[in-house]
């Protein structure tokens, strides 16, 4: 499978038409219409109404579309989420490995009754709880359909610790530890990021955004999300190699080539220690930026489409 | 039982001549002849031919020499390496306890069906030899540096009695996981604190030095090397892995007690056996507070000393006996 490329998103209520019906113009790599915490109680079962258009809308833009659903009614929500074009279900709190067992099968009968083909749908588990944090390894594993994972931060973490979001250091470092190397155990993709101190929590900050993408490619993670369109483009920035580290990447990979071919296992480049190590990671850099422009291609045909059709009055 | 003191594992490819005899000469409480990484796919042969013969000198200059073995190719390495003088094998990017376990019965094979035994602590001399006796057993250093090796760690350590040592390997040399904005080492607080943890609640001796070090350790410069040794050792390590000469002495300063702390263990000791004395089980002195685990801990720290000093009088004892 190819490589998915997900540095930018937008969560929002799936029952908020003016988020979703301009959500193509964000020019995220995807998007999460949300189910769960911003859709209030009784405007659940109209919610699940929505999923086939919200989809249409996302795709516009060239967005792969992910559905977060409540963790506590599977059952109902599944069969409505699980349309053709959805590419993931995120589950909220996941605590279990059963929950991920009942919430595969779930999906595996919902594949069945949409002609979808089986395994398409991917499961992300969030980890937003203590008891998610101990049982991580079992949760991760519990299904095929989970190819990436990360440990627990964020609201619903701070409140089950009992703690502030907001502090200033890294509260959570046990849980990113745990999540990422649970991911690296299992061969998953590390969805997680490194910490920037915060201590104003304004989600829209696109300069603090910036810089956090910009640490978290300079340490090989390559995912974002977010929650404010200010977030979108610092991170499909941030989170694409520059021009000139695709260049460096270039040379190590050349040079390597150079000193394997003599029969040598390291040399020295410019003050700079090459090995088979280096030459991979310049590898994976190179590999990532063609996935990312990849990418940003397709979201342009797909927008420069949908604004024809804007402007064609349709 | 007193600690194996190795504060200096010093990795050297196995066929390079120079870079051997330069490790001889280098101080390094345990030189490592390398056949995985540093040796190139053309030239294995090579080092498995110089190995046997690579280790008696190294011995003879008062180190231990153990082997880095490449987990694909076990057979061939060990076949090459299980000979007199070896005190153990490294072995990277072990993931399954299979392979502890496939290590384990060919050291014992290769070890019983050539009278191979391991040496005792250096300057010590060894009553017979007995290649079936735990104490001679050929000793594995399991390098935790995946994430697998990392998640399994505790069941990898149990899974053969002779793994007496673990690191992050390659891990601690290069610090993959790259530095976070705040200074950090991605991931290396939580690894690197699990590594240490695991080791201690298993019993064997947890092998770091480069987190939280000013530089990384493939071509730290001898200072940074001893800040890394001096901080490797206060986060809980007992040694460290380098891969250039120079780096070995600064790892053996790093990782043993200075003066000063062995002069204030002595008064530690001191004030709370006195306390003992007078049926007081807390005193203060210069302000801090001891007690019985504070008085423990400086008990540990004069032992360690003791330990180190030890091995560099069992180094001096060997050079003098092979120089004359």
């Amino acid at each position: 499978m190819a490589r998915r490329v997900r540095r930018s998103s937008l969560t929002m209520p799936i029952n908020t038409p003016r988020f979703v019906e301009r959500s193509w113009t964000r020019n995220c790599d995807y998007l999460n219409f949300d189910f769960e915490d911003s859709v209030p109680q009784s405007q659940k079962p109209y919610a699940r109404t929505l999923v086939a258009k919200a989809i249409k809308h996302g795709q516009m833009g060239g967005a792969d579309i992910n559905l977060r659903i409540n963790c506590s009614y599977p059952e109902a929500d599944v069969p409505a989420a699980v349309l053709p074009g959805l590419m993931q279900i995120n589950f909220p709190k996941a605590e279990t490995a059963a929950q991920m067992r009942h919430l595969d099968r779930l999906i595996t009968e919902a594949e069945r009754v949409q002609g979808i083909r089986p395994g398409t749908v991917r499961i992300g588990a969030n980890i937003e709880t203590t008891l998610g944090v101990a049982n991580s390894y079992e949760i991760a594993s519990a299904s095929p359909r989970i190819d990436a994972f990360a440990g627990g931060t964020g609201y619903d973490m701070s409140m089950d610790m009992g703690v502030e979001m907001f502090v200033g250091f890294d509260q959570f470092v046990y849980n990113r530890g745990e999540g990422a190397l649970v991911a690296m155990a299992l061969g998953l993709e590390y969805t997680g990021s490194v910490y920037m101190p915060d201590t104003t929590g304004n989600v829209g900050n696109a300069e603090l955004t910036r810089q956090r993408a910009e640490a978290n490619r300079q340490v090989g993670l390559r995912a974002g999300s977010g929650l404010h369109p200010n977030t979108v483009e610092p991170q499909n920035i941030g989170l694409t190699p520059t021009p000139e580290e695709v260049e460096d990447a270039k040379r190590v990979l050349a040079f390597f080539e150079q000193i394997d071919e003599q029969g040598e296992v390291e040399g020295n480049l410019d003050g700079r220690l090459v090995d088979k190590y280096e030459a991979a990671r310049a590898a994976e850099l190179i590999e990532w930026s063609e996935a990312c422009a990849k990418k940003d291609a397709l979201k342009a045909k797909c927008q420069a489409r949908a604004r024809e059709l804007e402007a064609q009055g349709s | 039982m007193t600690e194996q003191v190795r504060r200096s594992w010093l990795i050297v490819p196995a066929h390079d001549n120079d870079r051997v005899a330069e490790a001889a000469q280098s101080g390094a409480d345990v030189i490592v002849l390398d056949l995985q990484d540093r040796v190139h796919e053309t030239k294995k042969h090579e080092a498995w031919a110089r190995v046997r013969e690579a280790i008696p000198p190294l011995c003879e200059q008062g180190a231990e020499v153990f082997i880095r073995a490449d987990i694909e190719l076990l057979y061939a390495d060990l076949h090459a390496s299980i000979w007199k003088g070896l005190s153990g094998v490294m072995l990277p990017g072990v993931t399954r306890v299979e392979q502890v376990q496939e290590a384990d019965n060919l050291i014992a094979k290769l070890q019983s069906e050539r009278g191979v035994v391991k040496p005792p602590p250096v300057g010590n001399v060894l009553e017979a030899d007995d290649p079936v006796s735990p104490q001679q057993a050929i000793e594995l250093h399991l390098c935790l540096d995946t994430g697998r090796g990392n998640w399994d760690a505790v069941a990898l350590i149990q899974a053969s009695s002779r793994v007496k040592s673990i690191s992050l390997g390659r891990a601690d040399l290069v610090m993959d996981l790259r530095e976070e904005p705040t200074g950090e080492l991605h991931l290396m607080p939580y690894l690197m604190q699990r590594l240490i943890i695991v080791a201690n609640a298993t019993g064997v001796q947890p092998i770091g030095a480069w987190w939280r070090g000013t530089s990384r350790g493939l071509v730290a410069s001898a200072d940074d090397s001893l800040i890394a040794a001096r901080t490797g050792r206060q986060a809980g390590f007992k040694g460290g892995i380098c891969m250039r000469a120079y780096q070995a002495a600064a790892l053996n300063q790093g990782f043993t007690p200075t003066e000063a702390e062995i002069a204030w263990a002595r008064s530690v000791i001191a004030a709370f056996a006195g306390a003992r004395d007078r049926g007081e089980s807390s005193v203060f002195l210069d302000g801090e507070r001891l007690d019985a685990p504070r008085a423990a801990i400086a008990a540990n720290l004069i032992a360690w000393a003791g330990a180190c000093e030890a091995r560099e009088r069992g180094r001096a004892v060997v050079a003098q006996t092979y120089a004359a």
